[in-house]
């Protein structure tokens, strides 16, 4: 049984990215599933409390930390209604190409997160110390049960300090739980090639940087634009109408 | 007074190599290592060792986030007289492209670079230069010239009781233009209320060449 997750809180995203969400993965999920939101709004049967410990934490001045609400995850403990011991992680605006038994089919042991190719990686060397250009993006996270437990301990045990410096959390796996100097090395690896590209940024660099490209040959889409300052909204866009 | 960088030919042999082996195994770095060969990045260090000197007694440095530390560890073993500088960087780039800057030194065994988050992990358990693990205090100054980029150091200062008694040496500034000055201060005060520092035994501000203002404190 596949537990697939998605987290929703605040007004960003209303329910129905949600619904869209759970709609995809019935249409394209061969494996049995189970579908839980984790959510501050709770209203229908697949959602779950979203846990709020870490509030005490936030610095409205910097608005940081919102972001991490989602490794609450990490620590399934917080969420004893959910079984089993596989997990995917989905961002709500995503849109899935492609069936997800992909995902549930690779091998476990090492925690997978999405590797954005887009980037490029001498860039991100380079970048590393300033805190930016991260090579990460946390969109679709696959783990098996406990093998993120250390990450969540790690922001439990020095929230102050991480919040505080990485107001994004792909920085701060970047930093923490990754090695984009030997990227097989890190604790978190990344999905290859062609699996997951971004509407925003492309897929692959520097060969194939069309943004605003559905590439359907692929697994998953992310309209990740929140580091840009974006806040379209994938209602607004025409590509998507007749496919989410 | 401290003027000048002390430029021998074992310098010169140690930086030209750098550069050539940074253009060749890590050209992305090369950027970031001419950013940190300017006038303003020479005199932030030369005023800290002009005021170590007047201080006197540094023998063992922790130098925390010391990026390429070329010009630092030049100008403390050359003019401060210091013995020995381990230097705690998070950057991999950094961390190995320092080794060759300081090559002479790490031959002597006078230099080290660890990689380490030095605000989420204490210095207690560091081996020393002779390979001991100890939770003995091997430093008697720690040296952060990147404050701004790094959470208050009241925390470093938490995790690493063992260093209550070294003097500590400190670089901030108010400028806040950039994204990954995330820790700017508005006066040296600041700086030493950021550390906890009481007993204060150099406190000022300088405004260098690129037009930033600095300030340092130097105290337990």
């Amino acid at each position: 049984m596949l537990n697939i997750l998605c987290v929703r809180w605040g007004d960003k995203y209303d329910h129905t990215y949600v619904d869209k969400l759970l709609k995809q993965v019935k249409n394209n999920c061969s494996v049995p599933f189970k579908f839980y939101c984790l959510t501050d709004n709770p209203q229908t049967d697949y959602d779950i409390p979203l846990p709020n410990i870490w509030d005490k934490h936030y610095i409205p001045e910097r608005n940081a930390f919102w972001a991490y609400r989602k490794c609450y995850m990490f620590n399934e403990m917080h969420f004893p209604q959910i079984g089993g011991d596989n997990f995917l992680y989905l961002d709500l605006d995503i849109l899935i190409h492609q069936d997800l038994k992909y995902f549930n089919d690779l091998p476990y042991g090492k925690p997978y997160i999405v590797r954005g190719w887009w980037n490029d990686i001498e860039n991100c060397r380079k970048n590393f110390g300033k805190i930016k250009s991260t090579p990460l993006n946390s969109s679709v996270i696959k783990w098996n049960r406990g093998e993120l437990l250390r990450v969540y301990n790690d922001i439990e045990k020095n929230a102050e300090v991480i919040f505080f410096t990485y107001p994004t959390i792909d920085n701060y796996f970047n930093h923490a739980w990754y090695n984009p100097w030997k990227e097989d090395e890190g604790y978190l690896r990344g999905y290859p090639k062609g699996d997951i590209y971004s509407w925003y940024k492309g897929n692959v660099f520097p060969d194939d940087m069309d943004a605003w490209k559905l590439r359907k040959d692929h697994k998953i889409c992310l309209f990740n634009n929140s580091a840009n300052g974006g806040d379209e909204h994938m209602y607004d866009i025409a590509e998507l109408d007749h496919l989410w | 007074m401290v003027d000048h960088l002390k430029f021998t030919p074992s310098t010169l042999k140690d930086w030209m190599r750098s550069w050539r082996e940074i253009m060749k195994e890590r050209p992305w770095a090369a950027d970031r290592v001419g950013n940190s060969f300017t006038e303003s990045q020479l005199i932030g260090k030369m005023w800290i060792a002009e005021e170590l000197k007047k201080i006197g007694g540094t023998k063992h440095v922790a130098l925390l986030g010391g990026w390429f530390a070329h010009f630092t560890c030049s100008l403390l073993f050359e003019e401060v007289g210091v013995s020995t500088v381990t230097n705690f960087e998070i950057d991999h780039d950094a961390h190995f492209i320092s080794f060759k800057f300081n090559r002479r030194y790490k031959e002597e065994k006078k230099y080290r670079s660890i990689r380490r988050n030095v605000m989420t992990i204490g210095l207690s358990g560091v081996e020393t230069f002779e390979k001991v693990k100890t939770t003995e205090p091997q430093w008697d100054v720690v040296i952060n010239t990147s404050c701004e980029h790094m959470f208050p150091m009241r925390k470093f200062r938490e995790l690493n009781p063992q260093l209550k008694d070294c003097l500590y040496v400190l670089h901030s500034t108010d400028d806040d233009q950039y994204d990954d000055h995330i820790n700017c201060v508005g006066s040296p005060q600041e700086l030493a209320d950021q550390a906890n520092i009481t007993d204060i035994k150099f406190m000022g501000e300088k405004v260098l060449p690129n037009g930033m203002r600095r300030f340092m404190v130097i105290g337990r």
